[in-house]
């Protein structure tokens, strides 16, 4: 079974995990050893590719994060491994950062995509500013009226799953 | 012209209102932390008004009215990319940015590259930024002054410019909170109120735009009107119109041989180009086609006059529409006097939610200028033969009856414009002081100075910028208030954009990376402006650099939008040299992520700077 699947894939039952790896220090190259026996380790750094792509990792929180067996034995809470950033801390920061980042693109590229394609549909077509809603030009409609409330639709989504998905990492780790 | 005295009343209340509100904040500031950000404990309702006061300025106030009258639906994207940037401060700045813990952009340099040069660099910027956001809100100040008072242009820059340099000096930052946030209930009182108004009196706003869509109508004049032109004065007419001479003089037909005027005689023009060779005063009658009002055509559609000289060359219009975009949307996420307002929240998630409440604020906010400009165009249409359609919003309310209405509704939209650029001088005013005390002051030449000596820094600095303000808005008199303003958005969105964007979501950015990323989109996109501005000087009613567009339209556009490709430039720069320099990703760059990233409940992390 795999401990980080990719979206809609995710088993709900919890692997028993043990660590593997140099268990001296917190070095990078330390991982977790999923319950099929395979090695995991988690991708501590960011990349070029993962800036763009970020989206293999799994997109929420829940247990199985947990399931990961903490390395350093049960002396230490998450929070703690959170806060001293060793590898273990940095595997739960890093969810809660790419989960974010994928959200901010998915939001700014559906913004692009809408307010980009205005100029588009203005050369292509005619229509576009000749059609009269509500007597308005649809044009002038969007531009100077229908807009303000569609950008504030997209941050008020981004606003609540943003808030929702902190609180989910911190009842996690607390 | 009358002076409306109520208007100057309602000036002077403005003025009164801020400055007291102002002394009164100071009783209560007492450290330096309370001076720089207020103390980092304003609430997300009073920071969002305050946020929005500060952002809404005589280019939002005044300036996108008289735009959308002069040049029409293309400059609608102004507004909506003033408050779509909100949209990308929140998603890739807002939080991380409070969280971080630092006063200014620069800390946040410094403090995210462990690196003193850095912030240097970013200091320029800033400086730079607020600089070129400053000249349009005194040219907003002359012009205000000039229309309510009949005072000349320079007596409006100089006086404001005085008053508000004062202000700041003697209130520092938690002095203008409150006063920004009640300068943005005031603003959008004194834009909705006269719109509702005017609306009733002239007929709906969908009407006014199918007059020029459906029936191709051509602004005319509403009363005789007589107008002093200078020598050199070009008059465009789109249909056919008529006017008397008061003087004779020579005129120049479409650029061929010169003719002459003999005064007091009738003459009937048809569609062209019109140079008056000697300065002259023309009578035109009631119902007179007006020069330079644009075709309704070109007007009501998108790629007209604002984006290109051209009206053939839609492509080219279509580039500078998309460069517009890029620089205000990703510009506004850039701007060092607003990014230091988020400071002032309490946490990262307060960040967040107060940027949600900017965008209901502003987003209602601009739905309202364009509607000023559009009345404008048929119902005050001698500003267009006037040049002066950046004072729309101040003489549109006139044309209202009864006389009594129209007298409030004057005052009400001059206190609106006062208060629109005297909130926004001091916020940059503030932003730029405390880039030279806290950044120069504090941190290169004196690290050491005392906290009186810093306050005191900061009012010296203020001093020296306001002063250098009121000179160099002595000098924009003829430049578009949002063109000014847009340049500005440019150089934010070529340099301290990508530096946030990527600082806070790219672990793997380098000090190299950042440096060279700044250093060339800032730099260039600066540059291209300036020539822009100097090569436009002669002509600077169109948008682009005159002489140059001349030679090349496509690098003219370019240079006079240069964000399509100044941005993508700089996130380039830093993505390929933090590539090759990946030896010098800091050793603690999770520490960094953390801080950034990590919510405020887990009880981790501490402000980069306290006290």
């Amino acid at each position: 079974m795999e401990l980080f699947p990719g979206r809609g894939q995710r088993n709900k039952s919890h692997p028993e995990s043990q660590t593997y790896g140099a268990a001296d220090s917190g070095s990078i190259s330390r991982g977790f050893v999923l319950a099929d026996g395979r090695a995991y380790i988690p991708d501590l750094d960011y990349d070029l590719d993962d800036l763009i792509l970020g989206y293999d990792e799994p997109l929420s929180f829940d247990e199985s994060l947990l399931a990961l067996t903490n390395p350093d034995s049960d002396s230490k809470q998450t929070l703690q491994e959170v806060a001293e950033q060793t590898a273990y801390g940095k595997v739960f920061l890093n969810h809660l950062i790419r989960r974010q980042r994928a959200l901010s693109l998915s939001v700014a590229f559906t913004f692009l995509a809408i307010i980009l394609s205005i100029p588009l549909l203005s050369f292509f077509t005619h229509d576009f500013g000749t059609i009269i809603i509500f007597e308005f030009p649809a044009n002038w409609l969007f531009i100077s009226i229908l807009i303000y409330p569609l950008i504030w639709v997209l941050a008020y989504y981004f606003v609540s799953t943003a808030d929702k998905y902190e609180e989910e990492f911190t009842k996690l780790v607390e | 012209m009358d002076i409306n005295w109520l208007s100057v009343v309602a000036i002077i209340g403005v003025a009164f209102a801020t400055i007291s509100l102002g002394l009164w904040a100071t009783r209560v500031v007492r450290t330096t932390s309370d001076f720089f950000v207020a103390s980092r404990t304003v609430g997300p309702i009073m920071n969002a008004a305050a946020i929005s006061g500060e952002y809404l300025s005589a280019a939002s106030f005044m300036g996108i009215a008289g735009m959308v009258m002069k040049f029409g639906y293309d400059v609608l994207w102004y507004p909506v990319c003033y408050a779509a940037g909100y949209l990308f401060l929140l998603l890739f700045v807002a939080a991380p940015l409070r969280r971080f813990g630092a006063y200014t952009v620069p800390d946040y340099a410094e403090g995210r590259f462990n690196s003193a040069g850095f912030r240097k660099i970013v200091v320029v910027f800033v400086l730079i930024i607020g600089f070129f956001y400053m000249l349009p809100q005194m040219k907003g100040a002359g012009v205000t002054l000039e229309s309510v008072l009949n005072l000349p242009y320079w007596v409006g820059v100089v006086v404001v410019g005085a008053v508000i340099t004062l202000n700041v000096m003697l209130g520092g930052m938690k002095g203008i909170t409150f006063v920004q946030a009640f300068q943005f209930w005031l603003k959008l009182f004194a834009i909705s109120i006269p719109v509702f108004l005017l609306l009733m009196y002239f007929g709906s706003y969908g009407s006014h735009i199918n007059n020029d869509l459906v029936n191709n109508k051509t602004p005319r004049f509403t009363e005789t009107t007589t107008i002093t032109y200078k020598a050199g004065s070009i008059l465009r007419f789109s249909d056919s119109s008529a006017f008397v001479p008061a003087n004779s003089g020579l005129v120049q037909l479409n650029g061929q041989s010169a003719l002459s005027l003999n005064a007091g005689e009738k003459y009937v023009v048809s569609n062209g180009e019109f140079k008056l060779l000697d300065a002259n005063r023309l009578t035109f009658e009631s119902g007179q086609v007006v020069p330079n009002a644009p075709n309704a055509n070109v007007w009501s559609q998108p790629f007209g006059l604002l984006t290109g000289d051209s009206a053939e060359n839609h492509g080219l219009s279509m580039l500078y529409t998309y460069s517009l975009i890029v620089a205000i949307v990703f510009g506004t996420a850039g701007l060092p006097h607003i990014l230091v307002r988020f400071y002032t929240n309490t946490d990262g998630k307060n960040a967040r939610h107060t940027t949600l409440i900017v965008l209901g604020m502003i987003g209602l906010f601009y739905m309202f200028p364009p509607i000023l400009g559009v009345l404008g165009r048929n119902h005050a249409p001698e500003l267009y033969a006037l040049g002066t359609t950046d004072r729309l919003v101040l003489e549109l309310p006139g044309k209202i009856q009864p006389d009594w209405l129209a007298q409030i509704l004057l005052a009400v939209t001059a206190a609106g414009a006062f208060a629109a650029f005297m909130s926004t001088f001091s916020g940059l005013l503030v932003s730029v002081s405390g880039a030279l005390s806290h950044d120069v002051y504090g941190r290169t030449i004196r690290p050491k100075a005392s906290t009186r000596a810093r306050r005191y820094a900061f009012r010296l600095s203020a001093l020296l910028a306001g002063s250098a303000a009121v000179i160099a808005g002595l000098f924009v008199e003829k430049f578009d208030i949002n063109l000014l303003v847009g340049w500005a958005f440019a150089i934010a969105a070529s340099s301290l954009f990508p530096m946030l964007a990527l600082g806070t979501w790219w672990r793997r950015l380098t000090k190299a990376g950042v440096t060279s990323g700044v250093l060339l989109g800032g730099l260039s996109s600066s540059l291209s402006i300036i020539i822009t501005m100097l090569l436009g000087q002669t002509d600077a009613s169109v948008g682009m650099g005159i002489t140059l567009s001349k030679v090349n339209p496509l690098v003219a556009t370019l240079m006079a939008q240069p964000a399509i490709w100044s941005v993508p430039l700089s996130f380039a720069t830093m993505l390929i040299v933090s590539r090759f320099t990946r030896k010098q990703i800091p050793a603690d760059v999770n520490q960094m992520m953390l801080r950034l990233h990590a919510p405020e409940a887990l009880g981790l992390r501490k402000d980069y700077i306290n006290e």
